[in-house]
């Protein structure tokens, strides 16, 4: 184990800074409770990128070698995809409609009608549920009753997935 | 080199599929196809290297550079399903988005986002989904249950949520 952990060029280092990670984002998560998901998932993620790049920089077997950096390249693209995967898994579906449609269920004994849970997962729900979210994170502000982004970096986001649907799809479906 | 050439070449190679394919083929929420597309364009990319190439070019050597290049892989795939649902613009976040850019610099005001999340049906059509998915059920007496597979994903969400630290309900 110890030999590999050494002699690894791609697993060892993403694997054990990913593992590194997501232990700090487990003790910052439960002893700040009330940090935001940036916060406690993005600084361990992010901490997670530099300790791999320290590791792939001191690690001394094959400093010669000319496939290194295409090695720290797969490494950190490696950590980047496990990184995205739990962002991804943990962050972005957090609120989902179909997890929060299960847990209503759940909570219920096992079964809720369609309108209870249109009413719990419903439009109204679903909006205020986004609005105060991105209005808590600086995305978007309110001014005289009127949401508005405060950030372009979203405007660029909703362009780009736009013109990707443009050539994915080659439609606007809906109103979109 | 070898993972890299391994995972990104098949996964270019998938996605230009995707896009070539997408021409002619069209439909809803097709992530079970997406995944038999990227998984069929790996196996048959590796498959032809090897047969064509003699395993030298682009080809992971041992065992840890082939698992490597699966996760890599999967990583990639995972990245463009979880974003094809923005791409089909039909996340609450993209639509969301996408009312306040379309009103322009006076903004949009909260009755309009809900009229157009309204307009769109977008909750009706993910219960719809989950039915015809596989995560409901509808009952004898109209009310609507989790399946096997319904009960297992928001267990282990919710299992991953408390394993981390942070509160079901807990919002960014």
């Amino acid at each position: 184990m110890t030999s590999w952990i050494v002699e690894s060029r791609i697993l060892a280092p993403s694997l054990l800074s990913f593992a590194a990670a997501i232990g700090l984002h487990i003790v910052v998560g439960r002893i700040w409770r009330r940090a935001s998901l940036r916060s406690v998932l993005g600084g361990p993620l992010a901490a997670g990128i530099l300790l791999c790049a320290l590791w792939l920089w001191v690690r001394p077997a094959g400093d010669h070698d000319p496939g290194r950096i295409a090695e720290a390249v797969a490494a950190l693209a490696l950590y980047a995809g496990l990184a995205y995967t739990v962002a991804d898994l943990y962050g972005f579906h957090r609120t989902a409609i179909r997890l929060r449609a299960l847990r209503l269920i759940h909570r219920n004994g096992g079964a809720a009608t369609r309108d209870e849970l249109l009413r719990v997962c419903g439009h109204e729900a679903t909006v205020d549920q986004r609005l105060a979210q991105y209005l808590r994170s600086g995305d978007l502000v309110l001014v005289d009753g009127r949401y508005r982004m405060a950030r372009r970096r979203i405007l660029h986001i909703t362009r780009g997935f736009r013109i990707a649907r443009r050539l994915l799809l080659g439609t606007r479906p809906g109103r979109l | 080199m070898s993972v890299l050439l391994g995972a990104l070449l098949p996964y270019a190679g998938a996605t230009i599929a995707v896009f070539l394919l997408w021409r002619f083929l069209r439909t809803k929420h097709p992530y079970v196809l997406l995944a038999v597309i990227y998984l069929a364009v790996f196996v048959l990319w590796h498959l032809f290297n090897a047969l064509l190439l003699g395993w030298q070019a682009g080809w992971p050597h041992g065992i840890e550079a082939w698992v490597a290049t699966a996760i890599l892989y999967v990583s990639g795939v995972h990245f463009f399903l979880g974003n094809y649902t923005c791409i089909e613009g039909e996340t609450p976040s993209m639509i969301l988005f996408t009312l306040i850019e379309e009103a322009g610099a006076e903004g949009c005001g909260r009755e309009a986002i809900v009229r157009g999340f309204r307009e769109l049906g977008h909750v009706e059509e993910r219960l719809d989904t989950m039915q015809s998915g596989g995560l409901l059920r509808r009952e004898a007496d109209g009310t609507l249950s989790a399946t096997r597979t319904g009960r297992f994903i928001r267990w282990g969400f919710d299992a991953c949520f408390g394993l981390l630290g942070q509160e079901e309900t807990t919002d960014d």
